[in-house]
């Protein structure tokens, strides 16, 4: 018993120690104010010393990441690594924060999706932004709160309860003096992992989380302002081109670039199935993939008339690994209705087709790869890069651009990889839409 | 050649034949307008012609000149949003967004040649824009919405 107690007073001796040495690199990161991470260890990792760039490099990759940070300036950030594809949690995840530190929506930035930034994250698939980081955020944003009371009962010896917060200010009652956040984190780096047992509003008493709210970034879309990656441009950017092959399974067998490389500023990389070019507008690029002549080895496939029927007779079962089906109630008892239907309904064969199509930025400087990319899967991209050239992931930085949507369609990255190939022989940054 | 865009004049270099979204989007940095099929099928890339929609994918950009071209970057007079973008803002009609500002230049384009369309005629005139995130009924209501207006 006494020696867990020493372990942990040790554990937490430490864990001071190395808060207070951090100070220095919080306030350089973050600028002051108060910050509140899932877990402590994460918290370490945003604050320490050693040489790691950022600190979603250093964070653990088990747990649900996402920071909170409120500034001097009175911003409040949130970084997450999911990403916004339509589904609209840049606006609900802010409505869960607003909710808690009693601001309005407009007031909290939320920064995701960029893994020099963010924290680990898995991915936005499977519908699970809103149950599981929508809890998290609000954890993180009734500690801050808390954390917020903390210092304005200590600045006015005043208790607690006297104080009151509205608008990003805390009111003491007894005076009616007010002080906003900014004022109130001046000059201090305070850090905490979110509390298990933060005081979470109740929510019968919500007024902006779980309502209907504008979407943030609405005015940038209905202007055509919003960035979107096929958006995006950078100084002497060159234009991509893959040659796509005519068919499902095909293989390159030959294909002779030679045209396309006496083309002037063309650049082609070409190794096994994969051919690319980058040229210094698009027109440039479409004429130099028309003028390479490859020879394709196809192998013949069921054509749109026979996808069903071949789909019928080839479906997996669910002990070949296909997705099984459960069996609830009776079907004869269902049949035995005074009226019965039958009917039978076809639909395309068609994959997700998002609206933006697969698009990705890709420069490298000094040896450092940043790809803006349209992705689910943010880190699962950047592996995929690090991976693919052989670097460590820290030389890695992928960023996604609020996307144009995916509908799961985007979990991989085969766009980032084709523009990091090309931005890589070209010695600029190409941009593949 | 030259081209008159949001009631300003520009020269572009672009080959005669380049498709005008290409030419908006990468030569003059009108990037609003957006590429989904560069087929003429969803219409992310609407822009007006003469007041009239046109798929700005679809069309040379030699066959622009001489026109009055409108596109998103244009509808806003003096700071001050179109009807037609307030209607769409106010009934928050879009998710993901990459169809918007076709969606908005069809709208635009519709009102201009009917000014009080009727549902069936609404449907009809959008048919031909795509929204994958199925935001159908809100960009019907903006539309009523943005004829009252
Ligand atoms: S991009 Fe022009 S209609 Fe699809
Ligand atoms: S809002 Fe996503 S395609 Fe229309």
């Amino acid at each position: 018993m006494m020696e867990e107690i020493k372990r942990i007073a040790g554990q937490q001796e430490q864990q001071q120690l190395a808060v207070n040495q951090s100070r220095r690199k919080f306030l350089k990161l973050l600028g002051g104010g108060i910050a509140v991470s899932f877990v402590l260890q994460d918290a370490f990792a945003l604050l320490s010393d050693t040489d790691a760039p950022t600190p979603a490099q250093k964070a653990t990759s088990k747990q649900v990441g996402g920071w909170l940070h409120i500034g001097e300036d009175d911003v409040i950030t949130v970084y997450t690594g999911k990403v916004e594809v339509g589904q609209n949690i840049r606006t609900s995840l802010a409505q869960v924060v607003a909710e808690e530190l009693r601001v309005p929506v407009q007031s909290i930035k939320m920064v995701m999706g960029d893994t020099d930034l963010v924290p680990y994250d898995a991915g936005t698939f499977g519908s699970r932004s809103t149950p599981s980081m929508g809890p998290q955020l609000r954890r993180a944003a009734a500690t801050a709160r808390a954390m917020l009371l903390d210092q304005a009962a200590q600045h006015w010896k005043a208790d607690k309860n006297s104080l009151s917060i509205a608008d990003g200010k805390i009111i003491n009652t007894r005076n009616n003096e007010s002080l906003s956040f900014g004022q109130l984190t001046k000059g201090k780096a305070l850090l905490e992992a979110v509390a298990e047992d933060a005081a979470l509003t109740p929510t019968e008493q919500w007024k902006i989380a779980g309502t209907s709210v504008p979407k943030v970034n609405g005015h940038d879309i209905i202007t055509g302002r919003h960035t979107f990656v096929s958006d995006l441009k950078l100084p002497g950017m060159l234009h991509g081109k893959i040659l796509r092959a005519p068919a499902f399974g095909a293989s390159l067998t030959q294909a002779d670039v030679a045209a396309a490389k006496a083309m002037p500023g063309v650049v082609v990389v070409q190794e096994g199935n994969f051919v690319g070019v980058a040229a210094p507008d698009r027109a440039a690029a479409e004429k130099a993939i028309a003028a390479i002549k490859p020879i394709w080895q196809t192998t013949p496939q069921p054509s749109r008339a026979e996808i069903f029927d071949y789909l019928k007779q080839n479906a997996s079962t669910p002990r070949s690994g296909g997705r099984g089906s459960i069996s609830q109630g009776s079907i004869d008892a269902g049949l035995a209705a005074d009226k019965t239907l039958k009917a039978t309904y076809h639909i395309d064969y068609i994959a997700h087709a998002p609206m933006e199509p697969r698009a990705a930025l890709a420069q490298w400087e000094n040896g450092k790869l940043t790809v803006w990319t349209g992705t689910q899967r943010p880190f699962g991209v950047q592996d995929d890069l690090a991976r693919a050239f052989k670097l460590d992931k820290e030389q890695v930085r992928v960023i996604m651009p609020d996307t144009g949507s995916a509908y799961g369609g985007k979990h991989s990255g085969e766009a980032a990889l084709e523009a990091a190939r090309l931005a890589k022989a070209a010695q600029k940054p190409v941009k593949l839409t | 050649m030259e081209l008159h865009i949001n009631s300003v004049k520009r020269t572009v270099g672009s080959a005669p034949d380049t498709s005008l979204l290409q030419v908006l989007r990468d030569e003059l940095d009108l990037t609003g307008s957006k590429y989904g099929c560069g087929e003429g099928q969803c219409g992310a890339c609407t822009v007006l012609l003469d007041g009239v929609a046109v798929r700005s994918c679809r069309v040379p950009v030699e066959g622009a000149q001489n026109k009055q071209i409108t596109t998103i970057e244009g509808l806003e007079q003096d700071g001050k949003l179109h009807p037609v973008q307030e209607a769409f803002l106010k009934v928050d009609v879009f998710q993901c967004g990459y169809c918007a500002p076709g969606m908005i230049m069809a709208a635009v384009g519709l009102l201009q040649q009917n000014a009080q369309p009727s549902e069936e005629q609404i449907i009809s005139a959008m048919n031909g824009n795509i929204c994958r995130c199925g935001t159908y009924p809100r960009i019907v209501r903006a539309i009523k919405e943005a004829a009252k207006a």
